[in-house]
């Protein structure tokens, strides 16, 4: 199969059945590579099942999902998964392990040299501004912002060409959730990777995305690069957001 | 996952396959009920096996008649020392009185033989105080009638039973009526002449020391209970031999007094036993042991009972739980029949395991065993089933395996509570412990049992404070090593999580 380069995932009239309802059905939507795409719509309209479309943690019931240029194997998901990052609301760091522990575990069951694990891991700590000495402590030993910044180092430990991130900073005081965003924004444009974010945030949507995907009762609503979605807004939705936004 | 249960199951399996072989031994096992009678006649035949060279287990403190006589049928033991009337009634189950040739032939059948009896006959007998019978005369049943007036008392059993009064005073055909009294107290009533007539055995410690005659049973009322030691058939014929050593040497009033230095004057059973087969010119080789011998050796038994039952019960109880704690319609099952184990008396489940494993350390093991499950199943299950959802599927979007997330998320999580579950086990175990003596398992029990058997309030108090304080000091070292390997904060968090909420 002929990977697409320009495309880190693919949704083919992709439908999900949980409970006794449709979340949503008929998506077909492609998400750029090496570009941040914000996912927005209504509390319930399916942002975190979309998401757990893509790294396989649900399958679809209809349709297809194809990414970073493959289906999503059914045997031994977990490596297909470790080529991809994952952060949640409030960080949800292994309360038991070191920052350190948190960060490596994985790098050190699969067969990372420990020469090379102590670069990345620097590495990361470095570009999220994170001193070295935490290494040893435990997360409930950090604050909040820290936790959060941990929780994005842990998620590019294993060099994943996509992230996706549910929420990840919706939990944090407003001072310290723009320190963390300046801090993504720089981290995407050094590592360049593909990134998908779930949020309900219309300002941290326009802050960090370059696309933004609109989801509604039934499916997606509306999609495309940033400005393009904001300036003709078609998704009642996103229209009165705009408006919000620009009142205040 | 898989693997690891089957991992923990086969080294539970190694473990109790290992205590299973140690089950079988070369040496002769001895037996004992438990009272000072059978202990002394169980010392005479251990210590005339010793002196001729062998070395004997000796499994004295078994509780009661069918526990000794299976151990002995299933091979458990190979000798102890039974009574006629109870080999008939108890054992064969037979109303009518039969000949020792009827019960020698009976017992062949299930292979076991009879030796020679020893002499005495322990049985039912009347009682006056001797001054009482110099004033009278009394020295027969029968001559009771002749004394409408004297006052006569009975132990509640002797006076209930069919076979007891009722039917004695209708054999005999004695005017008296009777009533009831304290086994202890009508001794002291006959010493204070407040009563004249209660019910003993023939062979009691107390005859001697309250200054008791007893009244000869002429018209043969009372069915006998010829003591001799009964062994199994395959036993080699010199063993046999040797056996016999005490064979018709033994009077009631020789017996009585045997049983006189024990109980009233406390002197040892080894002792006694030893100073006995002096008569017989047998040298005895036995050592009495010192309190402090028997104290050491009972606690490494105690600390090895409860230690592999432990061991085994966690190593199962984790396997069980890891495999189930997922599925909740056998996860729930599950910890209802463990809990259902436990609801089962500890001396119970001791006893129940007599007739599948035989006594000894086995059946003791496994009884603790089954007793220790619940509480590591329960907290085990319950732990792992209610850790954070949140890290859980964090663990899996981030390409944990399933063993992966369960064995550095999921335990490590779970550690407190399992521990918790563990500790909760380990002292059910030592305390559980103390009954093993009951089925031959030995431990800080036989102290206890021993004292009770000689109301030796003394070794009652040291064998209990021992395992008391064994428990006080596996709890601190659980403390400790739960320290060591479990973060603090992880513990910490547990404890409030586990404390009950106050509106
Ligand atoms: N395991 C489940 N079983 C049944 N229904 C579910 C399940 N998970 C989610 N749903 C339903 O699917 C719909 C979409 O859920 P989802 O979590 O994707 O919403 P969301 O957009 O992420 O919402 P939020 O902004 O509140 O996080 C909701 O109506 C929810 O009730
Ligand atoms: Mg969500």
């Amino acid at each position: 199969m002929a990977s697409d380069p320009i495309h880190c995932v693919e949704f083919e009239n992709a439908g999900k059945y949980l409970g006794e309802a449709w979340v949503f059905r008929g998506v077909d939507v492609n998400i750029p590579a090496a570009q941040v795409t914000a996912i927005i719509g209504a509390s319930g309209s399916g942002k975190t099942t979309l998401l757990r479309l893509i790294n396989g943690l649900y399958r679809p019931d209809e349709g297809d999902v194809r990414v970073l240029g493959e289906n999503i194997p059914n045997k031994s998901p977990h490596l297909f998964r470790r080529k991809i990052g994952y952060a949640v609301q409030g960080a949800g760091l292994f309360p038991h392990m070191t920052i350190e522990s948190n960060i490596t575990k994985l790098a050190k069951l699969g067969d990372w040299s420990s020469d090379r694990i102590r670069a990345r891991l620097d590495d990361l700590l470095d570009l999220t501004g994170l001193d070295a000495d935490m290494k040893g402590r435990y997360p409930h030993e950090l604050s909040g912002g820290q936790q959060h910044r941990v929780s994005l180092c842990r998620a590019l430990m294993l060099e994943p060409k996509l992230l996706l991130l549910d929420e990840p900073f919706s939990a944090i005081d407003a001072i310290t959730r723009n320190e963390i965003q300046d801090a993504f924004i720089e981290l995407q444009r050094k590592l360049a990777f593909s990134a998908v974010l779930v949020t309900h945030d219309y300002r941290e949507a326009t802050k960090l995305a370059h696309y933004l995907l609109v989801l509604g009762d039934h499916g997606i609503e509306q999609h495309g690069a940033l400005h393009d979605v904001i300036e003709r807004p078609t998704s009642l939705f996103l229209r009165e957001l705009v408006e919000t936004e620009a009142v205040a | 996952m898989k693997s690891l249960v089957l991992f923990l199951l086969a080294i539970a399996l190694a473990t109790i396959t290992v205590i299973a072989g140690c089950g079988k031994n070369e040496t002769y096992v001895i037996g004992s009920k438990q009272h000072t009678e059978s202990h002394i006649l169980g010392e005479l035949l251990a210590q005339t096996l010793e002196t001729a060279g062998y070395s004997v287990d000796r499994k004295f403190n078994l509780g009661g008649t069918k526990i000794v006589f299976n151990a002995l049928e299933q091979g458990d033991i190979h000798a102890y020392a039974e009574y006629s009337g109870t080999i008939q009634e108890v054992i064969l189950k037979e109303t009518r009185t039969l000949t020792l040739e009827e019960i020698s032939n009976a017992l062949a059948k299930l292979g076991i033989q009879t030796l020679e009896p020893l002499g005495f006959n322990n049985s039912y007998a009347m009682g006056v105080h001797e001054d009482l019978a110099a004033e009278t005369g009394l020295s027969k049943v029968s001559e009771l009638r002749d004394y409408p007036d004297l006052r006569f008392y009975f132990s509640h059993e002797f006076l209930e039973r069919e076979d007891g009064y009722p039917s004695m005073k209708a054999h005999y055909g004695l005017p008296q009526s009777a009533d009831g009294i304290e086994h202890a107290l009508a001794l002291r009533a006959i010493v204070a002449r407040e009563i004249d007539v209660t019910d003993l055995y023939t062979t009691d410690a107390e005859i001697d020391h309250f200054s008791l005659v007893v009244l000869d049973d002429d018209l043969e009322f009372f069915p006998k209970y010829l003591a001799l030691p009964i062994v199994r058939g395959d036993l080699p014929e010199e063993v046999k031999q040797l056996l016999n050593v005490a064979a018709h040497t033994l009077s009631d009033k020789t017996m009585a007094g045997l049983n006189y230095k024990v109980h009233i004057d406390e002197q040892p059973v080894g002792d006694v036993a030893k100073e006995f087969l002096a008569t017989l010119n047998v040298q005895s080789t036995h050592m009495t042991e010192t309190l402090f011998d028997k104290l050491i050796e009972r606690t490494v038994e105690h600390l090895y009972l409860a230690g592999i039952a432990l061991l085994a019960a966690t190593l199962v109880a984790l396997s069980i739980s890891i495999a189930v704690y997922s599925i909740s319609w056998l996860s729930k099952p599950i910890a209802y029949i463990a809990g259902l184990l436990q609801t089962i008396p500890s001396l119970a489940l001791l006893a129940l395991m007599v007739p599948l494993f035989g006594i000894g350390t086995l059946p003791a093991i496994v009884a603790l065993f089954l007793y220790s499950l619940l509480p590591i199943i329960r907290t085990t299950v319950t732990a792992l089933s209610t850790v954070d959802p949140v890290l859980l599927q964090v663990a899996e979007g981030l390409g944990y395996t399933r063993t992966q997330s369960l064995v550095h998320v999921k335990l490590p999580l779970s550690m407190p509570a399992i521990f918790a579950g563990i500790r909760i086990s380990a002292i059910i175990c030592i305390g559980t412990a103390t009954l093993a003596a009951f089925i031959g398992g030995g431990g800080l029990g036989d102290l206890i049992f021993q004292g009770l058997q000689l109301d030796d309030t003394r070794l009652i108090l040291i064998g209990a404070a021992s395992a008391a304080l064994m428990a006080i000091i596996v709890e601190l070292i659980f403390e400790g090593v739960e320290k060591l390997i479990i973060p603090g904060h992880i513990a910490a968090a547990n404890r409030i999580s586990n404390e009950p909420v106050v509106a």
